[in-house]
């Protein structure tokens, strides 16, 4: 299974380090924040495989960052979108995202959200 | 501008949204916590690790607190929870909210003068903590929320901001937080009132408390 370099932007610590722990056994390497600023700073500067992004931040809407990236230069990850809304098909931002990973979910559900955007 | 003395439905319906939400967090975590403790055993028992446990019971707590807040603003929507007696300092209540929103959120301004009211000192603190926590939440999100209050003789004013007025007029949702429908029905006990401006990324609260 190959590994992945993750940016994980949630602002609730407990469900972030338990994505963490589930991903880091599994040979990713999480990088960690949880604001909108840190998550669009963070992407400047470094390369990654996916972001993980909650919908809401302490600093604002998670779509921010989406906007930042669509604003920004390509080659920006794929966005695995976490979030306690429910999207149905005709909400236009799902279209913006890759994917969709809607609390509560479970360890199982995780590993296979985040194993569609393995290569 | 939206008039939280109106449409009392809509904040009801918003409040639960907000519930629903914040709920969806500590259950997250106890699906979680539950399959790894399992994986990490061989006979499907529940193993927990140190670091597994002390999730659980933040998790389990997180959930009790949730179910306190849900009964104490269904006890203050029925008038089951009254303040008649007490009395309590602002600038204290100010001080608390000040030390419970840090780092993560600032009130800048400044500290409302020395006045006393018909409150409760601890759901006051709270209450102006929600406010503040809630105006940068959805507002411009920089973590530095204005504050002003004025003292006027039958009433206490209380203000929080956040962003830059202007933009297409919105709604309070449930994106506001249960903290900010929570810190309103209390003001709401107090027969206080909450005036909510909202546009894209501004919001601001005007709390009036009776004194």
């Amino acid at each position: 299974m190959s590994s992945m370099r993750i940016l994980l932007a949630e602002d609730e610590s407990l469900v972030a380090r338990l994505i963490s722990r589930v991903l880091d056994g599994q040979g990713d390497a999480v990088d960690r924040v949880a604001s909108c600023h840190d998550a669009i700073e963070r992407l400047r500067s470094h390369s990654f495989d996916l972001l993980m992004l909650d919908v809401h931040l302490a600093d604002g809407d998670g779509f921010r960052v989406v906007d930042a990236m669509t604003a920004g230069p390509e080659g920006n990850p794929p966005v695995l979108l976490i979030t306690g809304d429910r999207f149905d098909s005709n909400d236009p931002r799902s279209e913006r995202v890759a994917g969709i990973l809607s609390k509560p979910f479970d360890v199982n559900q995780l590993e296979r959200a985040v194993g569609a955007f393995r290569r | 501008m939206v008039d939280s003395d109106d449409d009392e439905e809509h904040f009801r319906r918003e409040a639960m949204g907000a519930f629903a939400h914040e709920l969806r967090t500590p259950l997250t975590s106890l699906r979680m916590v539950a399959e790894l403790a399992r994986r990490e055993s061989s006979d499907s028992s529940l193993i927990f690790d140190d670091d597994l446990a002390a999730m659980l019971r933040h998790s389990i707590h997180e959930l009790e607190g949730l179910a306190d807040d849900l009964q104490e603003q269904a006890r203050l929507e029925r008038g089951k929870l009254t303040f008649a007696g007490r009395s309590a300092g602002l600038p204290a209540a100010f001080e608390a909210a000040v030390a419970m929103l840090e780092p993560r959120v600032t009130l800048a301004g400044e500290p409302p003068e020395e006045v006393t009211g018909p409150w409760d000192a601890a759901r006051l603190a709270r209450a102006i903590g929600g406010f503040a926590e809630s105006a940068n939440r959805i507002g411009d999100g920089s973590g530095t929320v204005r504050f002003r209050s004025s003292v006027q003789p039958a009433v206490v004013l209380l203000e929080f901001a956040s962003g830059d007025a202007g933009g297409e007029a919105r709604e309070i949702g449930a994106d506001a937080g249960f903290a900010f429908f929570r810190a309103r029905q209390f003001v709401l006990a107090l027969g206080g009132s909450v005036q909510v401006t909202r546009s894209e990324r501004f919001v601001s609260y005007t709390v009036t408390l009776p004194r």
